[in-house]
């Protein structure tokens, strides 16, 4: 206890701060009634976000592609400290297996700009703000190749080369891009399958594998979904699409995929996921249960015993999620879209008084 | 006006000013950079580029004797690039088929031979009626999920062959299930070996008949090769040269954008070192034939540097000894044009401290050695060989001083003490090294304030007054060191002196502010947030303070000169030591001597980079920080000889 | 990081360690019967093991401290309040060290 104590006493601590930094339930109640983008940016001036928001409005771009890019820039803030205050490799590789989703994402980009023969400056503003730090592909030289073929090879040599060479058959094969995002996608959670199983420490394993699972099994869900009623694929796409790593057995998750429509999926669910997402009708209220769950989940990981690298890990996972419903919320302001708190923010974010998170370890004052 | 640009890049020490940032520019006479010119450079680098990629011409960049004329040289390019481009053209394009042919055939034949093991007999398969099959890779990973996404169909996964993360299959299934089979596998990234139809006979077969093709293709593409290797011994120095020029003449050309130009006159601003003016005076008017006008102005005339708009860059100008050492002060900042260049003292200090940190004849004369290796071979690290070279001279001097060669200290006598012999002595020699390098610091600020005339800080604690108090305190210390404890009347003397200093430091701010403001009640009220008068006393008087115990602090700091110099020796002893246990074992024989040259190496390697980087942190911290400022702008000269690429 | 926690642990020992060593010095002459050497022994035990376990605390303490003063500045006051309080640790033991150290 005392070695794990040293390991991880300055990353808790720095980790609970972080994470009592969250935006409280008032604050997404105020949120929600703030009549129009500005007003939005104001009140989110007065929260933890300010220091991104008032990039934001120096840099004079209030739409909302370009709100998503510089509030994720506060997540990857709160990768970067955890990053450089690690202390194994192995934790550390799976941090940045995290981090690499959105790596991930910035490529899907890129490549879907070569594929339609769009330039740089078409796209730049839509990809995530990442760094050295966090993301190691060569994306600069990756711009300079003349098509899709040319940027498959260039990356041959990293993590994602062979699977995108094969997939790259199929895209001439089928005219779309479709397997190359992907196949992208597959990696990227292979990668943190891995990364989930290759750290050493036991007890930080068992935590570990406890929250990226209940992540991984969320996604995964949402995915299947996806794939089969919105993109209208069959059964046997969906599970040769769906990601490894979670809980759920590749046979479970061929029973996911046969499900005829949406009310049998939930019916397949596990037990807990299954309450959550009782009664919802469409993919977006599925998401929005299934990380309703997930957030419950994520807050165990901060009770009891404290130095173990689930602390981390729920943390970003958390702070993902609140950046992403702060995204959805402006969005639908930004566009005047009517749609209920309920539809947009997980449930449990607007609950005071609870006692699994709240105010946080560390008050104001 | 090219020509003028072809000796401004033979000069290659003109730090051209951006017209853009004087007054000239700002009403808009700023040359433009001739785009058409630019284009034709940009064409004629591309078709040089893609001639010296297909001939793959290869070889060192040769040197360019005179500077090109920009406007006149780029018909001559264009000419002989397209008579060259005619005569390799169709070489390349017979080339380039017979390769294409000769892929083609090895492709099949290593994907058919990726089939090998199953020995397939092609004409059964193309006889099946319920079955289909079809053959290809999949990657490893992605078996589990395919095989259970066909659970629901009659099927069969037969692997061909496998290694570490790809299977070659032979996917069957009924014909009524081949769309189910055929998007299961394209969801799993499966990618198919296109066999052609109508072949004979089984794999192996098969790819014998091809085998047997390739000789005649290989001949073929030989062939073309050799025409290409003729025409490439013909035109290589040539493009070489043509491409080293075009780049040369479109650099010149971009830099035209930095010039004035009002009609047809063209005018250049740039900073010069003075020595270098005459000869370019003289040239540029050779060129033009007396029609132009070459003036030279004293930086303080021009109202822009005066006001501080414009940086005089500065160009580093010392003797080849001291150079290494301007990496040293450009880490820290880059000196502005009016402060003293301190590389000179910097040096001088760092080879002095490190002498007396690491004072060892045999030491410095191994730091001397590699010094001169490094020197003479690695052209590179030549400053890194003249620095190594000081320090060990330094040493060996301050090993004799000691009396050390290689730890063994009665060979010869100490001339001056030995460091573990005369501790306290050596200590407060180290301390009096200490209260002058400070000294120094004092008065080189007291001759840059001078010099950038910046009175601000004349008589506060960094300044004059500093200064002074730093001497008075040091003279009582040393004084009571060499002297025992000063007189009644010396101690009252020091007592009054230095309140005085004090006061003067405490009060010159606010006196200062309160003559400003009455000099200004007068005028317009200021808008600047100014600081009550309270509170710039007490920031006085904490600043005094912290000044005060900054000196003790610094001049104590350079104990450490003396600590080294102990550890120094006494490592040695510890080597001796384990050197002796050895010796106690297996006599004076190869284990003693490996041993004290293992222990030698680590005492060389530890201590020579603990000790430079103590005076690193000494320089910087003690010396520096009393009067370098820095904020200046290093001097980036027209052609770099690197820059030509 | 795992050094600095070490780093800080011996720091601490050699600070509290030094007086308790002046403290010994100078009662050296004072008994010289069988039992003072137990005495002393007993205060260096004391004093040893405390400062060893106030160095593993404050390692502890103090990164944790400055975890969150680094995310959060307007905590040091609280943080500084328990690295004191980890502090103390090692006072225990010299207060025991020179009741004892007094009584030889």
């Amino acid at each position: 206890m005392l070695r794990a104590a040293l390991k991880y006493s300055y990353l808790n601590a720095k980790t609970r701060t972080m994470h009592a930094r969250r935006l409280k339930p008032s604050d997404w109640h105020i949120l929600e009634t703030t009549k129009d983008p500005p007003a939005f940016l104001r009140y989110l001036s007065s929260t933890p976000y300010a220091p991104w928001v008032s990039r934001l409005l120096s840099a004079r771009q209030q739409d909302h592609e370009q709100f998503e890019r510089f509030i994720f820039a506060a997540l990857f803030d709160d990768y970067r400290k955890i990053i450089r205050s690690i202390p194994d490799n192995d934790s550390l590789g799976l941090v940045r297996a995290l981090a690499a989703r959105f790596e991930a994402e910035n490529l899907k980009i890129v490549l879907r700009a070569l594929f339609s023969g769009l330039k740089k400056s078409q796209v730049s503003h839509l990809l995530y703000p990442l760094d050295q730090k966090l993301s190691s592909l060569p994306f600069n030289s990756l711009w300079k190749q003349d098509s899709l073929g040319d940027a498959v090879k260039f990356l041959a040599e990293t993590v994602y080369g062979p699977m995108l060479r094969h997939a790259l058959s199929q895209v001439d094969a089928q005219g779309r891009i479709f397997p190359l995002e992907m196949a992208i996608d597959i990696v990227c959670f292979r990668q943190i399958n891995s990364a989930v199983h290759g750290v050493r420490s036991r007890r930080d394993r068992t935590s570990v594998v406890d929250v990226v699972n209940s992540y991984v099994d969320v996604v995964n869900i949402c995915h299947v979904a996806r794939i089969r009623f919105v993109y209208g694929l069959s059964a046997e796409e969906a599970l040769n699409y769906s990601y490894s790593g979670g809980s759920l057995t590749i046979k479970g998750l061929h029973a996911l995929a046969r499900a005829k429509n949406l009310q049998a999926l939930i019916k397949l669910l596990p037990l807990g996921m299954r309450l959550a997402a009782e009664g919802t009708e469409d993919i977006p209220g599925l998401r929005m249960a299934l990380e309703d769950w997930l957030l419950r989940r994520m807050r165990r990981a901060f009770l009891g015993y404290p130095f173990h690298l689930g602390v981390q890990v729920a943390h970003l996972i958390e702070k993902e999620i609140e950046v992403r419903s702060l995204v959805r919320l402006f969005q639908a302001k930004a566009t005047q879209y009517q749609m209920s708190q309920a539809e947009l923010v997980p449930g449990i974010l607007l609950k005071s008084g609870d006692s699994l998170g709240g105010e946080g370890v560390v008050q104001a004052g | 006006m090219s020509r003028v640009m072809g000796i401004l890049g033979d000069f290659k020490l003109l730090h051209l000013i951006n017209i853009s940032e004087t007054r000239l520019g700002k009403l808009g006479y700023s040359a433009g950079v001739p785009s058409d010119l630019l284009d034709r450079y940009d064409n004629v680098l591309k078709s040089i580029a893609s001639l010296v990629r297909e001939l793959e011409i290869k070889g060192p960049v040769p040197a360019l004797e005179k500077a090109p004329i920009p406007d006149k040289d780029i018909f001559y390019m264009e000419e002989t690039l397209a008579d060259m481009e005619n005569q390799v053209s169709g070489c390349l394009v017979r080339g380039r088929e017979a390769a294409k042919e000769l892929v083609k055939t090895e492709e099949l034949i290593s994907r058919l031979s990726m089939l090998g093991p199953a020995d397939i007999d092609f004409e059964r398969l193309s006889r099946l009626r319920f079955v289909y099959c079809t053959f290809g890779v999949l990657p490893a990973d992605n078996m589990p999920r395919l095989e259970e996404s066909l659970s629901d169909i009659h099927h069969s996964l037969i692997t061909i062959s496998r290694n570490r993360d790809r299977f070659v299959l032979a996917a069957f299934c009924l014909n009524e299930d081949r769309e189910v089979l055929e998007r299961a596998l394209k969801s799993a990234f499966f990618k198919e070996i296109e066999i052609p139809s109508g072949l004979k006979g089984t794999v192996s077969e098969v790819i014998e008949g091809l085998k047997e093709q390739l000789p005649a293709l290989e001949r073929k593409a030989h062939q073309a090769r050799e025409e290409k290797e003729a025409f490439r011994e013909r035109f290589q120095k040539a493009l070489l040269l043509m491409r080293e020029k075009a780049f040369m003449a479109r650099l010149l050309l971009e830099a035209q954008s930095k010039f004035g130009k009002i009609d047809h006159t063209y005018l250049v601003t740039g900073w010069l070192p003075i020595e270098i003016f005459p000869r370019l005076k003289d040239a540029i008017m050779k060129a033009t034939r007396g029609r132009a006008i070459v003036e030279s102005v004293d930086p303080e005339d021009v109202r822009e540097v005066r006001e501080g708009i414009v940086k005089i860059p500065i160009l580093f100008n010392n003797p080849l000894l001291i150079r290494p050492f301007e990496k040293l002060t450009s880490l820290y900042g880059t000196p502005s044009y009016r402060e003293v260049e301190p590389t000179v003292f910097l040096a001088l200090s760092f080879v002095l401290l490190f002498g007396m940190m690491f004072g060892d004849v045999g030491h410095g004369l191994v730091l001397f050695i590699a010094g001169l290796y490094v020197f003479r071979r690695l052209y590179r690290y030549m400053d890194y060989g003249i620095i190594l070279m000081e320090c060990g001279v330094s040493s060996m001097v301050f090993g004799v001083l000691y009396g050390s060669i290689f730890g063994v200290e009665d060979i010869i006598p100490a001339i001056w003490l030995h460091p573990m012999k005369d501790i306290n002595r050596f200590m407060m020699f180290s301390v009096y090294i200490g209260v002058g390098m400070i000294s120094l610091g004092f008065i080189l600020n007291i001759i840059n304030m001078l010099r950038t005339r910046n009175f601000q800080e004349f008589l506060s604690a960094g300044g004059v007054v500093g200064a002074l108090l730093y001497w008075l305190l040091a003279g009582l210390g040393i004084r009571y060191v060499m002297a025992g404890p000063p007189a009644p009347v010396e101690i009252m003397a020091a007592k009054v002196i230095s309140a005085v200093l004090l006061l003067v430091m405490i009060v010159e701010r606010p006196v200062r502010a309160i003559l400003r403001r009455r000099r200004e009640r007068g005028k317009s009220k200021s808008t600047r947030a100014e600081q009550g008068i309270a509170s710039m006393v007490i920031e006085s008087i904490i600043e005094a303070l912290d000044s005060i115990i900054g000196f003790l602090a610094n001049t104590v700091s350079f104990v450490r000169v003396a600590a080294f110099a102990l550890t120094h020796a006494a490592l040695f002893a510890g080597v001796f030591a384990i050197a002796d246990m050895v010796a106690q074992g297996s006599g004076r024989g190869a284990g003693y001597w490996l041993t004290l040259v293992a222990g030698n190496i680590v005492i060389i390697l530890l201590e020579g980079m603990v000790v430079s980087i103590q005076i690193i942190r000494l320089e910087y911290y003690e010396f520096f920080s009393k009067f370098f400022r820095g904020g200046g702008r290093p001097f980036q000269p027209l052609v770099k000889q690197e820059e030509v690429r | 990081m795992n050094y600095k926690n070490i780093l800080g642990a011996l720091v601490t020992t050699l600070l509290w360690a030094m007086p308790s060593l002046a403290l010994a010095a100078e009662n050296v002459e004072a008994a010289s019967d069988g039992s003072a050497k137990w005495g002393y022994i007993g205060a260096a035990l004391a004093v040893g093991s405390s400062t060893i376990g106030a160095g593993i605390a404050v390692g502890l303490v103090g990164a944790a401290a400055m975890g969150a003063i680094s995310e959060r500045p307007e905590v040091s006051g609280r943080a500084l309040i328990f690295l004191g309080l980890a502090e103390g640790i090692a006072i225990y033991g010299l207060i025991i060290a020179i009741m004892i150290l007094g009584k030889i």
